[in-house]
């Protein structure tokens, strides 16, 4: 196997497959990336079993083959020559490869390409549209909300379904971590196709590495699923993700219906008080307390043994003075979601989920559950 | 490794017969008769024996049944687990006099290290004779002591003198000390890899020692490995007071098997407060708890949760206990054990002052099965309410006063 590649194209490509590509895991291979030559195409393909991306650049190929490399120390390499150079990559004996640009020349350990777990089918089933742009914001909107806790399985996912509204088939994302959640619409194009009747759990990190589809540039991205995986393709990547087989919980419960007091405040200036309030929360919990009355909304926080925090905000509000605790990086991702001026908070009491969403859209919502004050 | 440079003092003391000589003691009538402490016959097992029930060939762990065929004449008691922790207590208070570094490892045993205690108490040896001596003195109980360079041996060593024994292995004598015992003293040989060690010749700890290292290791791993430091009598391990300890817990086996949720539900109630009251009495909080589930057929499971924030407090253990018996198949398939431990201790004292806010959970409504849970009640009265009855049971004792739940006449531990 051999072929000859620009230097800049290899960076490019090798680190967009690096976040797959595990370093410390149980199987040595998986740190690998597998270099594939054919067709005139250079294929570079990385997976953590969960995850899988691949590649394809056409280049000027030699001889076709294929071989896994170590994906940090191939991407370090191809960092340290020159740039727009031209890179020569040939097979050597053994599993070693040659790689020279100029008079560098560097020889590198891989391992056997059948060594590599097998790519996992294209699904077979109807490739939806999705504007990547769509995706790019209701990715950012909910996956704060998402669960890091990793034995909370069902709660680390994304949920993706086809939510019908008045202003047609969306995409919608849910996620949360049992103490809030976030819920965000997207034009969907014909996305009932892919999710006619079944809703989908997808991991945080798969969702990340659609995102960076999303990111590498103006366009749409292909969607498809099967069973176990979620498929997507954008230009000359495409990633597999493979779906949480776990119950997400029924989120419509859980979204109140009887919050009758409203305040509405500006966007900025209430994230502006929540940023300047947090400096004396406590470490841990975050917690500030929202005072509502009248015109006014108070935030706060105290940290015992260090001093605290008060800061107000003009708020249309007319129910009757409260109280109520939150954690306050919580209510930070909340607002992050907004992008309309005004925003609303929607009440019920100080133990009840309080809603927070835009003015007027009604392509958003986060939830949240406030922090008991004793 | 760094060999201590001067060798450790650790004592292993081991209450002879414990639950029994306790009943003997409360109970001088019985005196040289054979005492057994234990559940009842249908299907319960020994607990204790006093040493002339041993001559009929009962010992602990045997079903009460067969203890009644050996013994017919012997004296069966039920166990009254809270007049064994009381004496318990008065013990290890004994204990605390001479050392401030007692491990216990159950009711009636316990490491302690006596190194650098030569100026105020004598040797190794010296302490231990005084602590036996105030133990028959203060409480009429005899304890066997094993005197060693470490934990391992001074546990083999009380167990050779006993009762009433004082076995002392001095440094540098271990080889002579271990060499002559059978394999099954050491801790993890039992029936399967006895028998694998004696198809190879090695019946003694001294056959063990002898054999090579590589041969133990390729046979049974890492394993092989520690039973080839054990056999020189190499054990490093420190002796870890309660403070250190990783987890508090308890557990019952039942006379029969839970079959009801409400049944167990009390049963969890019981061991909550017990496992509480313990951490408080530590000043230690955890933020881990852990409940334990054995089934009739012994299968056994364990569910856990951990906490936002450490606690002590048996309503809350309770409630996770709750949570965590849904996540079980106990109800469906009947329970003979229930255990609650708690673990990630930190000291009470290092739990900060919060800011008296606690988050929420959206999902968190009770679920079916549960009963609607309680108002959460302010953390500070809980700490009060909780400090008081503390003090109520260190004037009346254990049974002073017990949650309302709990049916009359069946005080906890028992």
């Amino acid at each position: 196997m051999n072929f000859t590649v620009d230097r800049d194209l290899l960076v490019d490509v090798l680190t967009g497959i690096q976040g797959v590509a595990e370093r410390r895991h149980t199987m040595p291979v998986l740190s690998h990336a597998l270099i594939t030559i054919g067709g005139g195409n250079l294929t570079v393909v990385a997976s953590d079993l969960e995850i899988v991306v691949r590649c394809l650049q056409p280049v000027a190929a030699g001889e076709p083959g294929s071989i896994a490399l170590p994906a940090r120390k191939l991407l370090d390499i191809a960092k340290v020559l020159p740039k727009e150079s031209a890179v020569m990559v040939a097979r050597k004996e053994g599993n070693y490869v040659e790689i020279s640009s100029g008079r560098s020349h560097f020889r590198l350990a891989g391992l056997p390409s059948q060594e590599f777990p097998e790519m996992p089918e294209k699904p077979s089933g109807k490739t939806v549209s999705i504007d990547g742009d769509t995706f790019r914001k209701l990715s950012e909107r909910v996956v704060p909300f998402a669960s890091s806790d990793e034995t909370r399985y069902n709660l680390a996912g994304i949920l993706l379904e086809r939510a019908e509204t008045e202003a047609g088939s969306m995409l919608r994302m849910v996620a949360t971590d049992g103490h809030r959640l976030a819920m965000a619409d997207g034009e969907g194009g014909n996305i009932g196709e892919l999710l006619a009747s079944r809703k989908i759990l997808v991991p945080k990190k798969g969702i990340l590495e659609i995102r960076k589809l999303a990111e590498s540039g103006p366009g749409s991205i292909e969607l498809s699923a099967s069973e176990k995986f979620l498929f997507a393709a954008k230009g000359d990547t495409e990633v597999w993700v493979r779906l949480l087989d776990a119950d997400f919980p029924d989120y419509r419960q859980v979204i109140p219906k009887e919050n009758l007091l409203t305040a509405t405040v500006a966007r900025d200036a209430f994230a502006e008080v929540l940023r300047r309030v947090a400096v004396m929360a406590p470490d841990k919990v975050h917690s500030v307390k929202l005072s509502f009355s009248g015109k006014q909304l108070e935030v706060s926080s105290t940290s015992p043994d260090q001093g605290e925090a008060r800061d107000l905000l003009e708020a249309e509000y007319e129910g009757p003075a409260m109280k109520i605790g939150f954690n306050g990086r919580y209510l930070q991702d909340a607002v992050s979601g907004v992008s309309e001026e005004r925003m609303v908070l929607q009440l019920k009491d100080e133990v009840s989920q309080v809603i927070l969403r835009p003015e007027k859209e009604r392509n958003y919502l986060a939830i949240v559950m406030p922090m008991r004050i004793y | 490794m760094n060999r201590n440079p001067s060798p450790r003092g650790i004592l292993h003391l081991d209450l002879d017969a414990f639950y029994a000589s306790v009943e003997v003691l409360d109970r001088p009538e019985l005196r040289g008769m054979p005492v057994i402490v234990g559940g009842d016959e249908r299907r319960g097992v020994v607990a204790a024996a006093s040493y002339e029930a041993r001559k009929f060939g009962v010992h602990s762990a045997m079903p009460t049944a067969t203890a009644k065929r050996l013994c017919p004449k012997g004296i069966f008691l039920p166990v009254r687990m809270s007049r064994y922790a009381e004496m318990s207590d008065t013990v290890f208070a004994i204990y605390r006099r001479f050392t401030p570094l007692v491990e216990p490892l159950s009711i009636d045993e316990a490491f302690l290290d006596v190194t650098g205690c030569e100026r105020l108490f004598g040797s190794a040896e010296e302490v231990a004779r005084k602590i036996k001596a105030a133990v028959r003195e203060e409480t009429g109980l005899t304890v066997s002591a094993g005197v060693a360079p470490n934990k391992f041996l001074a546990k083999i060593a009380s167990d050779l003198g006993k009762p009433d024994g004082l076995t002392v292995v001095p440094p540098g004598g271990e080889h002579d000390f271990l060499d002559p015992l059978p394999v099954g003293k050491l801790w993890g040989v039992g029936k399967v890899t006895g028998e694998t060690l004696l198809r190879r010749g090695i019946r003694t700890i001294g056959d063990l020692r002898r054999s090579s290292r590589e041969t133990l290791v390729r046979t049974f791993g890492a394993h092989g490995e520690h039973l080839h430091e054990l056999s020189r009598g190499i054990d490093d391990r420190p002796v870890e007071t309660e403070r250190e300890a990783k987890s508090v817990g308890h557990e019952d086996t039942y006379d029969h098997d839970l079959r009801d949720r409400g049944a167990m539900r009390r049963e969890l109630l019981s061991l909550s407060d017990r496992v509480s009251s313990r951490l408080r009495r530590g000043g230690i909080r955890g933020k881990t708890v852990t409940l334990k589930v054995k089934y009739h057929d012994f299968v056994q499971v364990t569910r856990a949760v951990t906490l936002s924030d450490p606690t002590d407090d048996g309503g809350t253990i309770y409630r996770c206990c709750l949570d965590l018996l849904l996540d079980t198949e106990a109800g469906a398939r009947a329970v003979r054990l229930l255990g609650i431990s708690v673990s990630k201790l930190v000291p009470a004292s290092d739990v900060r002052k919060k800011d008296r806010m606690e988050q929420l959970g959206l999902f968190s409504r009770p679920r079916a099965g549960t009963p609607e849970l309680p108002k959460p009640v302010d953390p500070e009265k809980k700490e009060k309410l909780n400090r008081a009855m503390d003090r109520i049971r260190e004037k009346f004792g254990p049974g002073g006063i017990v949650p309302g739940a709990l049916p009359e006449g069946k005080p906890r531990g028992e």
